[in-house]
Formats: structure tokens, sequence, C-alpha cells
């Protein structure tokens, strides 16, 4: 049926062919009529031919932008005729093999990547698909037709930032105003001090012994202001030198520049793509995994630019991946990006991921805090040995539906006589030494 | 003089609490060769390989205990053959249901939409374009082994999963997808009645 619908299509090209070649010897070009917004047939039948577009197209086409096959703004002068680029979209091959000048250019240039083809199409639906091509090309949205601008994402995310502006916009004035009292209070307090001082010398005091007394007094307030300095200060060396033995060799809220500035607030908050969609091994094996540039190239062979850093970002995993946007194709040998290591256990522990985060089932904002919201990763958890042994001591471990844990058959049964609550890490084994150190 | 000492004790003292945190340095470490492998970790740079790095693939022409080698070529010949390749595995509904869902939900549902429909999040909210409906049209009947192809190697926009996904999982996903077309996904044809290009 197929084959016939192809021979069907292929004679009707021929004798398209034949009359275009007898009956014009000049250039005629495509014409497609715009979308008169007044219009609601017109609107309506943009709108078919837009959500046709997404449906069938849109995998490989954009209308302003080369993607997988070429932009489709400027396609109306290349083809001679509208029935000829209706019988491309619905058959390319077919269009190809009757020699038609465009189309086999096209597919050179191409590489001779076939277009799929789209039988299925009845040339009033191929043509409401041009209707809406060339009412995008307007920038005209016929499911929007008014044109009145409501997106809902640019919106929400103006509202986000002008919170975060607005935060630190009332501390700099709650600053401000501070500074100014404090001014304002000390200024008062010298011309109060002054008054009182004119005041006792029109009552006829000296006024070397005014100052003698103000000297005196002023002496014992430094003394005493000394002391507390110094209480101060050691309270607060105390302090340094005892936080500071602590945190030896941890690295809480350290948060290094890292070679492309790579947005998890962006990835994972906005667009929120999974974790192990990237950290491939985290359910695997003991390591979560830094993706290499294939996973990036998943979607960065579209989306060339950022909301935040424009094309210089993305352009540097390019430059890495050894991608060429512009021939869409991978063009030099791939370079390693040497990110910079944040979480380091010490190489006496071992740690596993899949144990916290396929058998454990612990999310991974446990431990590594809401990396949804960071723009640059810093280290959440202390990673000491009080906070691992704490999770492990209070953490109640998932013991229901989970195969991995039907071994232990008592504490099973115990729950079951309602005899236990629930069993923790601890019960299991999870503060012995060995479990960890070995 | 002695209240310029109390001053400068104290601010030196403020000061150096200040310095104890910085966000751009790991901080201070003692007995650093604890804490540091002397061998290699797998995502650190190694100057023994050429190319730097510990993680290292299998030598040209070997192949791991159990390792899938993939039959066809990525062309669009292979592409076209492909269509023999059948699923060699027998899953549980369950296994489909859960672990299959689990994939399809972080691997996939991004772009083609929880429900296969070609609406994924990335889709609303506009930043890619939207992947053809798995419900309707040509994906309906797209035999199998396209389908494994296309995960294998990457079809056009889509890229190859064939570094996330390892052969069970690509297959497990599949069948996932099957579920989410209902009758007509189940029955998946072997012919081909989808070729792109005519013969
Ligand atoms: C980055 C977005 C994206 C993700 C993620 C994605 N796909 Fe796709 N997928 C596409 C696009 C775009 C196409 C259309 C490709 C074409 O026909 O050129 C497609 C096509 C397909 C097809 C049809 C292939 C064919 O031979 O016509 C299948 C099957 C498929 N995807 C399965 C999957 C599975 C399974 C996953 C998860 C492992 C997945 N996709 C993840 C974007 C994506």
């Amino acid at each position: 049926m197929f084959n016939s619908y192809i021979k069907r299509s292929y004679s009707l090209l021929v004798s398209f062919f034949l009359i275009f070649v007898i009956s014009t010897s000049s250039y005629a070009g495509v014409a497609v009529p715009d979308v008169d917004p007044a219009d609601a047939a017109a609107v309506a039948k943009a709108k078919t031919g837009m959500d046709l577009f997404k449906a069938n197209c849109t995998a490989c086409h954009a209308i302003d932008r080369k993607v997988i096959g070429p932009a489709l703004a400027d396609v109306w002068d290349k083809w001679d005729t509208e029935e000829n680029l209706i019988a491309w979209v619905k058959n390319s091959q077919a269009v190809i093999k009757s020699g038609h000048a465009h189309a086999n250019k096209i597919y050179e240039e191409y590489n001779k990547m076939p277009m799929p083809a789209f039988p299925t199409l009845s040339d009033e639906q191929v043509k409401d698909v041009f209707l809406y091509m060339k009412a995008a090309e307007k920038g005209f949205d016929p499911s929007n037709p008014g044109g009145k601008k409501e997106t809902a994402d640019a919106a929400g995310g103006a509202t986000t930032e002008g919170a975060d502006s607005g935060k630190s916009n009332t501390t700099l004035i709650l600053v401000g105003l501070f500074a100014v009292l404090a001014i304002l209070g000390a200024v008062l307090f010298n011309i109060t001090s002054k008054l009182s001082k004119i005041a006792k010398v029109a009552q006829g005091e000296s006024l070397d012994a005014i100052e003698a007394v103000e000297a005196a007094s002023k002496k014992a307030l430094v003394k005493k202001l000394g002391v507390v300095a110094v209480i101060i200060a050691a309270v607060l060396l105390l302090f340094n030198i005892g936080n500071g033995a602590i945190n030896l060799g941890r690295s809480q809220g350290y948060k290094p520049e890292q070679p492309i500035r790579f947005s998890h607030a962006l990835h994972v908050g906005q667009n929120k793509i999974e974790c192990q969609y990237c950290h491939t091994g985290v359910e695997k094996s003991r390591h979560a995994s830094i993706p290499g540039t294939q996973i990036c190239m998943n979607c960065h062979k579209y989306v060339q630019e950022g909301p935040k850093y424009g094309k210089d970002e993305i352009k540097k995993i390019y430059d890495y991946s050894g991608w060429d946007p512009d021939k869409g194709a991978f063009v030099k040998a791939p370079k390693n990006i040497e990110w910079v290591q944040i979480h380091n256990l010490p190489d006496h522990v071992y740690f596993n991921h899949s144990q916290h985060v396929k058998v454990g089932k612990i999310e991974c904002q446990t431990c590594h805090g809401k990396i949804e919201e960071m723009e640059t990763v810093e280290q959440f958890a202390p990673l000491s040995m009080g906070w691992c042994i704490n999770c492990h001591r209070e953490t109640k471990v998932q013991f229901a539906d989970n195969n991995y844990y039907s071994v232990f058959e008592k504490y099973h049964d115990e729950i079951k006589k309602g005899k236990r609550a629930g069993v923790t890490v601890e019960d299991i084994g999870g503060t012995e030494c060995q479990k960890c150190h070995y | 003089m002695k209240q310029l000492s109390y001053i400068t004790i104290l601010s030196f003292i403020i000061l150096t609490s200040a310095c104890i945190r910085n966000s751009k340095n790991p901080g201070r470490e003692y007995m650093p060769d604890m804490v540091h492998s002397t061998a290699y970790e797998a995502g650190s740079v190694n100057p023994i390989f050429k190319d730097g790095k510990t993680n290292q693939l299998p030598p040209k022409g070997s192949v791991a205990q159990g390792k899938y080698i993939y039959p066809y070529d990525n062309t669009i010949e292979g592409y076209e053959a492909s269509v023999a390749n059948k699923n060699p595995f027998t899953f549980t509904k369950d296994e489909v249901d859960n672990q299959g869902q689990h994939l399809y939900k972080i691997n996939c549902a991004i772009c083609h939409g929880d429900k296969g429909d070609g609406q994924g999040h990335l889709v609303e909210i506009g930043k890619f374009p939207p992947p053809p409906t798995y419900l309707s049209g040509v994906l309906l009947t797209l035999p199998e082994g396209k389908r494994y192809h296309t995960v294998m190697y990457g079809k056009g926009l889509m890229g190859s999963y064939a570094s996330q996904l390892d052969h069970r999982e690509r297959w497990l996903v599949l069948e996932y997808v099957k579920t989410l077309q209902g009758d007509a996904g189940a029955s998946a044809p072997a012919t081909d009645s989808t070729s792109t290009a005519a013969k």
C-alpha cells in the first residue's frame, strides 16, 4: 500500500514537474499568505498548523535557526512552487529522485540525511503548517492571537529576583539608618555635654576644676573599657583556637570557582532535571560520578544560550567537547574538564553513594543541602565523623518494602509484633568502626 | 599608648577570626597524608596515562565479561537494519512498572513527558522543542529495534543514552514506553511500515 502510494505521488510529482517546466520559465517562489489576527478561521488554521509543527517538525527544525535540518524562515524563496514544497514535506526522497534541483542541493548539503516522510499528512494539513511557519516568522502566536504577553515563566523569574534584591535593599537601608542615628546620637551627646559645661561655668565654677574632674572620670572609664576589651579578646581568642582546631581538615562552606560556571540552581531548580540524569553512578556505584561532556551535549546541541551568562559558558562546553555549533558536528578531540573537587572524605573512610541513595533511599539534599538553589556548589555538610555517626544513630532504616534488608528476620518479626517502632542504622551495625574504616 | 595596644590586639583577633572561614579555600588540615589517597582515585587526574585521566576505557578490541556488543552501525543503514533487533529480556510487570518507570522519569520524561506525549518540563518552559509524541503517529508503531537503536546512538536532537543506561536498562525503559502507549505499544511490530527511505 505504501509502495503504491509512493508510485502515485511519484507520478503526480513528475507531472507537477513537467507542468512547472512547461508553464513557467520565470522563478515563482512559494507565496503563503500572512495570518490576519482578526480572521478567526485563518487563526484556527494556523493553530492547527502549529500543533502539527510541534508534533512532527520541531524535533529537527526551528523557524529562525538551523537545528538538525535547515532554518525554515527563508524556505519560501528557495522553492519554486507550493506543490513541490508540499510534495517534499510528504515524501522528500521522491522529490529528490524526481531530479528537482533544489531538493538535491539540500540533500547534498545535509550529507544525504533523509528527512522522514510524512505520508499521513494531507495537503491541507501541510498548508496549515506553512501558514503557521509564515506567521511564526513574523512573531505571531496563533494560540494567543491578541498578542497579550503572559509568560508565566518570565514573570516568576522576575518576582524571585525582585524578592532577592529587595532583601539586600532592606538590609542596606537598615544599616544606613543605623549609621545616621548613631552619628545623630554622638552629635547630640557632644552638644549636651558642652551645654552643661557652659551652664556650670555660668554658675561660677572654674573651667579648670570642671575639666580636671572630667579627665579623671574619662581615665577611669578607659580603664574599665580596657578590662572589658581584654576579656572579650580572650574569649574570642579561645573560641577561635577551639573552632579552628575542630575545623582543621573540614571544609564546610567550601565554594571554589569551577572551570565552567555550571548552575545547579538553573538545571535542577528551574529546569527540574533529576540529579541522576547526570550523576549516573549514584545508584550503581560508590561514586556519584561527574558527567562527561556527552551528557551536557544531550541538550546543549540545541540549547546554545543560557539565561545568565549568555553564550559564554555554553561555548566552553563546545570547546571541551570539540563540537562546532555552526557545522553541527564534533570536529576536534574532546578535552578533560578539570573540575575542582569540593567534597573530600579522608582516605581512611569508606563511603558508598549507592548504599545511601539506592538502598537507604536518602535524598541527595540530606547531605548536599539545597543543591537546587545553589548557583555555585558549596560543601553543605561538615563531613565529620560526629556528623556521620549522629545520622546513623537517628535515621530509621527504610525496612518496609525494601528487599535489601529482608535478612534481618528478627527485627522484621519484632516490628510485626509491635515490640519495636523502627530500626536505626546503628541497630544494624552502622556505628561499628569497621563499617567505614577498613 | 596602652589603649592603642588593646585596640590593635582586639582588631587583630577579630580580623583573624574573619579569615579562618573563606569559601574559596578548603581550609587547613593536619596529617594530609592520611587524608589524600596516594593511589589514584576514579575521578582524579593521572599523569601516567596519555589523556591524563584515571578512568580509562577498555583497550580497543577488548570486551569486558558479560558486556553486550551492539551489532548495528550508527548509520542510516544501521538504523534500517536494526528492525530485526528484538528484546532479549523478559521483564516482570513489577520490574517495568517500578524500575522502568524510575529510569524513564530520570532520563526521558524531561523531554518526552511523564505520559509520553512529548510535553516534558523542558518543553513546557520553552527551553527545548517538543519531541514527537509516543501516543500517536509514527512512533506508536515504530519497531522496538529502531527504538533501541535511537536510545543507543541518538537520533536528530535526541542524544545517545549509551553512557547513561546499560543494555538491560535500555530495554527496560523501552518496555515502560510501551506501557505508556497502551495496547498499540504492547505489540510494537517487528515488520517495518515506517521506512524513511522510499524504495
Ligand atoms: C533532550 C530531550 C530528550 C530526552 C531526554 C529523550 N529524548 Fe527521545 N527524542 C527526543 C527527540 C527530539 C526525538 C526525535 C528525534 C528525531 O526523530 O529526530 C526523540 C525520539 C525518540 C524516539 C523515536 C526514535 C525514532 O527512531 O524515531 C524514541 C523511541 C525515544 N526518543 C525514546 C527516548 C527514551 C527511551 C529516552 C530516555 C532514555 C529519551 N527518548 C530521552 C528528545 C529526547
